[in-house]
């Protein structure tokens, strides 16, 4: 379902070969039409669309779009030998399986009733149409994609995941003053306009103004980084980085952004917490056993003292912090060879956000 | 303090992290032979891009104070304090502490990466300050489009600043070099700011020094 679209988002799927021949013939039928982040009906110009049903392809079989089915660098009007036609136009289709295709709304300025269909095998003689179904066009219909229902699907700067370190290896909630990423759909204009099924050759913002609250404050304009489309995904899929104000409260805090008089969904959080810190040496007698305690994102307050070891961090968004005043923390090299503190990650995995701070001596 | 190792804070596939407020010293090679450019220093960046360091100080270390190697890229390098370095690299160290010309700088971008074509580019090198060294500040290895802007170097053996080893497409402005070159060595001689002839074009702006394009 949505995670089959949020998988062909942030993760490379890869390619099937393609179908040359289409033989489908099953008989399509439309159960739903709603938006692919949100169980809502409304949809609008350029959003991404889910269509539940039946008959869609054959049984087990589903196709994820990928750059090798792209035409004129833009995502298919036909993927696996299924097509789906908004206002008697072709759009874009993302995925295609027996019960559920993603697609895009076409970048048509009409609003009201339009009527939808899902084809197969199009433009052949053995081509098969559904019965129409209806879907309700308007200016914005804003939706947050999510992981598992209620969590924003959001990113740190670093590409991290914004939750809790369960639910992925690179996972972390954000902290007061973080940089994250929201992403969603059914936002409206950019300015300028990508047509539905291209990836953004450039940054568009919303040509509308918006509103975004974060456990119910309004974030300032200078927090908001950034609100429209950008490259690297299709022209559906708006992003929005914001700056979690320092004076959040924490908790999971509901996000909602509102354009043009539509709101995105009222259940949608993002996990803001404070870091937990691990002190070397009340809680911890080295600093690597607290450094391989620590989450991403925690702190590993380190106090005065010399240790004598080597560090290796190798997980991202975590904080080495000794005394910037008073006595000092010392690592101390004495019979050990390498590196003192050794910030590593691999070619494929970078390490990312990590700081170590203050192990400082006197002034030169 | 991260004292008494063979190099001080290193990142390795390392991005957006920052190194702040901290001390690196009496860095010297252990075990001879020297590794080369990845030991023996303050503070090393090894194929790390888009990171801040900044604040932090170095001192006696047995080659440079702060090291970008093996594409190093959009690094910020700024206020950092670099003193004594270049100091019996290359061998197991012994003691005690003396100059000895050998190659150390303050901040060097140089070396290439493991496929030997990459560079360190498009770094800002910014207000750090460096002294007592063979050289000041450096840009080697076929580096382009870094800035090294409003630093202060003295006091070392060779020139303040140095482009050398095809780097092109850098900008140095408004750095203080004047008081190097003090041993009359090759190739710098007594330059403070040293183009050498294996480097590229790059623009010279407004910086204080003798210079041998001038």
């Amino acid at each position: 379902m949505r995670s089959r679209l949020l998988t062909a988002l942030f993760l490379m799927v890869p390619a099937l070969p393609a179908q040359d021949q289409c033989a489908l013939t099953s008989a399509p039928q439309i159960a739903s039409v709603q938006n692919s982040a949100s169980p809502r009906a409304e949809l609008s110009f350029n959003s991404l669309i889910t269509i539940f049903g039946s008959g869609f392809a054959a049984p087990g079989s589903e196709r994820v779009a990928d750059r090798l089915d792209f035409v004129d660098g833009k995502y298919p009007s036909e993927l696996g030998c299924v097509a789906v036609e908004i206002g008697g136009r072709r759009t874009p289709v993302l995925f295609a399986g027996a019960n559920q295709i993603n697609a895009q709304v076409p970048t048509i300025s009409e609003t009201g009733p339009m009527e939808l269909r899902v084809v197969l095998n199009p433009g052949r003689p053995n081509e098969v149409r559904s019965a129409p179904g209806t879907i309700q066009l308007r200016s914005a219909s804003p939706a947050l994609f999510t992981l598992a229902g209620q969590t924003a699907a959001a990113r740190h700067t670093n590409q991290d995941l914004v939750a809790d370190g369960g639910a992925a290896q690179e996972a972390r909630p954000a902290r007061p003053g973080d940089v994250v990423t929201l992403y969603g759909t059914g936002f409206g204009v950019t300015e300028p306009v990508f047509q539905a099924g291209e990836i953004p050759s450039q940054q568009a913002p919303l040509r509308n103004a918006l509103g975004i609250t974060v456990g119910g404050v309004a974030l300032a304009p200078d927090d908001i980084l950034f609100a429209g489309v950008a490259p690297g995904q299709i022209s559906g899929v708006y992003r929005f980085d914001i700056r979690i104000p320092f004076s959040a409260s924490l908790g999971e805090l509901p996000v909602v952004i509102e354009t043009q008089g539509a709101r995105t969904q009222s259940n949608v959080t993002i996990p803001v917490r404070q870091p937990r810190r691990l002190r070397v040496p009340g809680d911890f007698a080295t600093i690597q056993a607290a450094v391989n305690a620590a989450a991403p994102g925690d702190i590993v307050q380190v106090g005065p003292g010399r240790y004598n070891e080597k560090i290796t961090i190798q997980k991202s968004g975590l904080r080495l912090v000794a005394p910037v005043s008073g006595q000092r923390a010392v690592v101390d090299g004495n019979g050990l060879l390498g590196h003192g503190i050794h910030v590593l990650g691999t070619p494929q995995r970078p390490v990312s956000g990590v700081e170590v701070t203050g192990f400082r001596g006197r002034k030169l | 303090v991260v004292e008494n190792f063979e190099n001080g804070i290193t990142l390795e596939n390392a991005i957006l992290s920052q190194l702040r407020l901290n001390t690196a010293q009496n860095i010297v090679d252990k075990v001879a032979p020297w590794a080369g450019i990845i030991e023996s220093n303050g503070f090393l960046l090894i194929a790390s891009s888009f990171n801040v360091v900044s604040a932090n100080q170095t001192q006696r270390t047995a080659h440079d104070g702060i090291v970008l190697t093996a594409a190093s890229a959009g690094n910020t390098i700024q206020g950092n304090r670099i003193a004594l370095t270049g100091f019996d690299h290359g061998i197991a160290w012994a003691g005690p502490w003396r100059p000895a010309g050998r190659g150390g700088c303050g901040v060097n971008l140089t070396g290439v990466n493991a496929a030997g074509a990459a560079n360190n580019n498009n770094n800002l090198v910014l207000e750090n300050e460096c002294s007592f060294g063979d050289w000041g500040l450096q840009i080697n290895g076929n580096s382009t489009g870094n800035v090294i802007a409003r630093n202060y170097a003295r006091d070392h053996t060779r020139a303040g600043v140095h482009l050398t080893g095809g780097a092109n497409g850098n900008l140095v402005v408004e750095n203080n070099a004047v008081g190097n070159g003090l041993e009359n060595l090759a190739p710098s001689m007594t330059f403070d700011l040293f183009s050498n002839p294996a480097a590229g074009t790059n623009a010279w702006l407004r910086n204080k020094g003798t210079a041998n394009f001038q």
